[in-house]
């Protein structure tokens, strides 16, 4: 019986200036679900001050919500006892972005490898740890002799994100959040990249979140894409809905904000230097609206409707998928 | 046929490493004409940024070492470092990679706007500078107030657009734009770009865009010019060379572009990228 | 440690203004242990021998104006000094590593603390205090000396600590080694610590200089320890005794030409260094 990590109602507030007077809400009304029986890879599309990373830090526990609650395993992240805490710790892992700020320069690869095994008492021995290393290793496609041993600045970013998704692997978790994993990734290697995350589900049944501002590559792994903007959700749906039927007019402007890799397909380059249309109003908070099955978008409180949350859809587009296969 | 506004042959830069002289640029040769957009792509190490340097003398601990440049007719290497500081944003100018933290944060917009009207000796009375910075901003789709403001008030697509304002301040016949859009947001990135294209036009400048994503190019430039590990390993119009690429590694930048179009099917290499390089140019 | 050594070798071979201030640092140092095993310690005693002579044949550097052998005391001078100069160093560096570490990463009330204390106490001007506590104390020591030194110079180790604490908890590296079990003393100590290395060397080394500039200064003033010999006593009694009117330079120019020499070996060092974590800040950022 696979753990939950919930996310229920939750706001998160950054209130600072004096007597906390300036409030910045990075998440308003946010419940999703992540890992459960049946795994699936959420995406959460938002760009720069959208919230993901606030999210990112809510869901490792980083980060305390203002309202509303964290749940692993129904007991709350924050306030565990020291044996959840450590169960939580191991079982939601993360992939983050910056391949080269994740290593500790002082020390080899292989700190971060041995690390965990001996902090959660995997390995039992320096040999066993070093045989589930390889394995790990090799799992990702990168050559143990030729890797472990070395300093960080000697290997490629690529290899470097690799050797990091191999730490997650070795802590054997069921959730894992990759925090835009490919986009300080030479192009050649994406790909490949994004295919050993594609696999971790498919394969090895990990629920993978996958946090980006790229929505192409959120539609060539996610079976759910969240679109966030402002905090809030501003559309929610199985990815072949969101991506080639948009509701919601943020994400066709993000749609259309990616250029085709056919340069005879118009982008459509405006040169009048207008700023893109407000799609929020500030101070508004919005509900979602179930507009499909396999789909939901935010609109005003007042329009009533089939109100739902992001878990509904995830589960909705979960079934379908189960169904399907 | 007038003759280009730049021209490079056979460019090679070397850096002096403790491992002995390392060649970023190997061999690079281009040509410009006027109002022409000429796109450089290549990922890391590829040397289109040691390009622009070089062009620019703004190389550090770097030397060029053999080829030449020739910018309106003028070879540079005759140049004098007095002569090239007022050649900088007079006639070749440089929108600088994270642009946005090439700005002072203590000093107001137009303030350091102004210092490049100032450092080429180009005076104003006070209320005439304030208008002519204006304007300028203006034609970059920022309002007249933005020159009074602090770098930090601005948010990131808005200081990408001071930094083209400056760029275009003494009306430079050929912009260097160093990756102008790859810190920010796809619909910023879109705005930004717009922005560039608009004030090319306007002045009829030659526009060189060095960056690694090969679809921005494609809806950008008209020529496309491609860096592998410090050479160029292919050149041409940017519609031929996404019909036709010729290269094994353009190939698989251009494969390796994700779209709407698949989902869950991967393609693009597994192999290691320095496969791409063979001696004998065959793919 | 391996680590550590290489790439201290390559350092040194890399930055000749640290290799200058290390070499003339090891070369005072080793005088002044050798020195002391070498001279006839009778020569240092009130009365040794003729006083006010200049240098000649038997008195290398004279002899001053209570008959000592200058030579002599200036080679148990310099140990002392040294001592007391090291000692405060470490004192302050330890205090201010462990203050600054510990704030810079709790943050929260322990950081308001600690960052409240070293403030105030940065305020406080320190010849001050140093002066008062000097005059009062009955019998002045070296190591009384050290420690009080220390009591003042603690805030600036802790201030430069904390902030690249503050700095290097926000990395990635960081993040991972929560990820991957760690937390609290040993995060701070494991992952932290050993990068803050060109740092903590750096601070040492103005710990060490601050130190002895305010026990020399102490010490030129009479505060010092009035039964040992130190660089800074000769000075006073040198200058007690008239020796500058006197002219004899023999006496109150050799403690200033040491304490200028290891002055200079001191700022190379720090030079040095500075350019190696400015090289390291530079490629990190």
């Amino acid at each position: 019986m696979s753990k939950l990590l919930e996310v229920d109602a939750v706001d998160v507030v950054f209130s600072s200036g004096f007597a906390g007077r300036e409030q910045k809400r990075a998440l308003s009304n946010l419940t999703m679900t992540v890992g459960g029986d049946n795994p699936g890879i959420t995406a959460i599309v938002g760009e720069s001050g959208s919230g993901k990373t606030t999210l990112i830090r809510l869901l490792l526990g980083f980060q305390a919500p203002t309202r509303g609650r964290v749940l692993y395993d129904g007991k709350p992240v924050f306030g565990m006892n020291a044996a959840g805490q450590s169960a939580f710790r191991r079982e939601v892992q993360a992939i983050f972005q910056d391949p080269f700020d994740v290593f500790n320069p002082f020390y080899k690869i292989d700190h971060p490898l041995l690390s965990p095994l001996k902090a959660f008492g995997i390995a039992k021995s320096r040999d066993e740890a070093y045989a589930k290393i390889e394995k790990a290793l090799t799992s990702v496609g990168l050559k143990p002799a030729e890797t472990l041993g070395r300093y960080p600045h000697q290997l490629s970013g690529g290899q470097r994100q690799r050797v990091m998704i191999a730490r997650a692997l070795l802590l054997d978790p069921a959730i894992i959040l990759a925090d835009e994993p490919v986009s300080m990734v030479d192009a050649s290697l994406r790909s490949t990249i994004l295919e050993i995350l594609y696999g971790l589900n498919r394969d090895m049944g990990i629920s993978l979140v996958y946090v980006t501002h790229d929505l192409t590559t959120a539609y060539q792994v996610a079976d759910t894409i969240v679109v966030l903007h402002g905090g809030q959700v501003m559309e929610v749906g199985a990815a072949e809905e969101v991506i080639h039927r948009p509701r919601h007019p943020y994400t066709q402007a993000l749609i259309d904000a990616v250029p085709s890799p056919d340069p005879n397909k118009p982008w459509n380059i405006d040169e009048t230097g207008e700023p893109p249309p407000r799609f929020i109003e500030p101070g508004e908070t919005l509900v979602l609206q179930r507009t499909d099955p396999l789909r939901a978008v935010a609109g005003s409180a007042s329009a009533g409707g089939d109100v739902t949350t992001v878990s509904a859809i995830q589960a909705a587009v979960g079934a379908a998928k189960r169904s399907a296969a | 046929m007038s003759e280009p506004v730049l021209d490079i042959r056979n460019l090679t830069v070397e850096y002096r490493t403790a491992a002995g002289p390392f060649q970023a640029v190997k061999d690079v040769s281009f040509s410009l004409n006027a109002g022409e957009r000429f796109g450089l792509v290549g990922e890391s190490g590829s040397g289109k940024s040691t390009t622009i340097l070089a062009l620019m003398r703004m190389l550090r601990g770097g030397y060029i070492t053999g080829g030449s440049i020739v910018l309106n007719g003028r070879d540079l290497a005759t140049v004098s470092d007095r002569a090239y500081r007022t050649l900088r944003f007079a006639e070749m100018s440089l929108v600088p990679q994270g642009a946005m933290s090439s700005l002072n944060p203590v000093l107001r917009i137009g303030e350091q706007i102004g210092d490049i009207f100032d450092d080429h000796g180009v005076r104003h009375g006070a209320a005439e500078r304030q208008r002519v910075i204006g304007e300028l901003l203006g034609r970059v789709g920022l309002a007249a107030s933005v020159q009074h403001r602090f770098p930090h008030e601005l948010s990131g697509g808005m200081k990408q657009r001071v930094c083209i304002a400056m760029s275009i301040a003494l009306q430079p016949s050929l912009i260097l734009a160093d990756e102008p859009t790859s810190a920010l947001d796809v619909m910023v990135q879109k705005q930004v770009l717009g922005t560039l294209g608009k004030v090319q036009r306007e002045l009829g400048a030659s526009i060189i865009l060095i960056g690694h994503d090969m679809a921005l190019m494609a809806h950008f430039v008209t020529t496309l010019g491609v860096m592998y590990r410090g050479e160029l390993v292919e050149i041409g119009p940017v519609k031929e060379i996404f019909a036709a690429p010729k290269h094994a590694y353009t190939r698989m930048l251009i494969e390796s572009l994700p779209s709407f179009d698949r989902l869950g099917a991967f393609r693009g290499a597994g192999a290691r990228a320095d496969t791409f390089l063979n001696r004998e140019g065959t793919p | 440690m391996r680590n550590l050594l290489s790439l201290a070798a390559a350092e040194l071979t890399r930055n000749r203004m640290l290799l200058a201030g290390v070499a003339l640092l090891a070369l005072i140092l080793v005088l002044a242990i050798v020195g002391p095993l070498l001279v006839d310690a009778s020569q240092a005693k009130v009365g040794a021998t003729i006083p006010r002579s200049p240098p000649d044949g038997t008195h290398w550097l004279g002899t001053d104006g209570q008959g000592r052998d200058v030579f002599t005391v200036l080679a148990f001078a310099m140990p002392q000094t040294l001592k007391i100069g090291l000692i405060a160093g470490l004192i302050s560096l330890s205090v201010g590593v462990a203050l600054g570490l510990i704030a810079g990463f709790s943050g929260g009330i322990v950081d308001t603390v600690i960052r409240l204390a070293s403030d105030v106490m940065m305020t406080i001007p320190g010849i001050a205090i140093l002066v008062l506590v000097a005059s009062n104390v009955r019998e002045m020591t070296v190591e009384l000396m050290a420690v009080i030194v220390a009591s003042l110079s603690w805030m600036v180790a802790t201030r430069t600590i904390r902030a690249q604490t503050l700095s290097l908890r926000e990395r990635g590296y960081v993040q991972i080694a929560r990820l991957n079990g760690s937390s609290g003393l040993k995060l701070i100590f494991v992952e932290v610590m050993p990068n803050l290395l060109p740092f903590i060397a750096a601070s040492f080394v103005i710990a060490v200089s601050s130190a002895m500039l305010a026990t020399i200064g102490l010490e030129a003033l009479g505060l010092g320890p009035q039964n040992d010999l130190t660089l800074g006593m000769t000075i006073y009694w040198a200058q007690f005794y008239g020796a500058i009117i006197r002219g004899m330079w023999w006496w109150w120019g050799p403690p200033i030409l040491v304490i200028a020499l290891i002055f200079i070996g001191l700022m190379l060092t720090s030079a040095g260094l500075d350019s190696f974590v400015n090289k390291r800040l530079g490629a990190s950022s």
